[in-house]
């Protein structure tokens, strides 16, 4: 499967991008190239089925919040 | 999928969800030392120029001044913005101001605002995908008006 990133930017102004096809950590990657690319900051980050699919064992479920990043 | 990130442009506040209705009576000094009382709402815009064309599209009269705050009227009501410390922008209305017609101008401001931003953004990332080694695969709008852009980040 390509790597790609869905962005989607509602009327209200808030953004949610997902990545698809990019397993483990290489997905974290795209935090910041997203911030800089969408002019925005993180409100919000959580790992979705794809991320535990790496070569890593991590923990089943993560969330952060404003000005933090998931931790690798 | 792999990961979902909930993001804010920079252009609004992530403290606001949407805009603080109504507004509250507040005093303040001014330079010449005399009080001045004004009915203050809190928004959650922050660029000055997006909301001088947001409040000139809902049809009011506004202009950017030097010192950064923008004075302008609506249908007869004055009113003006200043900034915050968290670089958020209030709006400021005489104290007898209709509180309603305030709150109708701030709702319709900040959809058109929003709608600026989301246009912004889009145009952003058809700008600058390239230089981030990602293209555009497709771009769709939805039944919300939401844009969904497609990225291939495979470069």
């Amino acid at each position: 499967m390509s790597r790609r990133i869905a962005v989607t930017i509602n009327r209200d102004g808030s953004i949610k991008a997902e990545t698809l096809g990019i397993k483990g950590k290489t997905c974290l990657d795209y935090v910041p190239i997203l911030e800089e690319l969408l002019d925005a900051e993180t409100l919000q980050s959580g790992f979705t089925a794809d991320y535990h699919a790496g070569d890593e064992q991590l923990p089943e479920e993560a969330t952060e919040t404003v000005g933090e990043q998931p931790s690798a | 999928m792999s990961v979902e990130i909930l993001l804010v442009p920079l252009a609004l506040a992530a403290a606001h969800a949407v805009v603080v209705v109504g507004g509250a009576i507040t005093a303040a000094v001014g330079e010449d030392g005399t009080e001045r009382k004004a009915c203050v709402v809190q928004t959650r815009l922050k660029h000055p120029g997006l909301l001088v064309e947001a409040l000139k599209s809902v049809g009011a009269e506004a202009e950017l001044g030097s010192d950064g705050t923008i004075n302008g009227s609506w249908e007869g009501m004055g009113f003006r913005f200043v900034h915050h410390e968290d670089g958020t922008l209030s709006a400021h209305f005489d104290p007898d101001v209709d509180v309603q017609r305030a709150r109708e101008l701030i709702l319709a401001t900040d959809a058109a605002y929003a709608k600026a931003v989301q246009q912004a953004v889009r145009q952003r990332v058809r700008d600058r995908a390239g230089e981030l080694g990602m293209t555009v695969e497709s771009e769709t709008v939805g039944d919300d008006d939401s844009v969904t852009l497609v990225l291939n980040a495979e470069g």
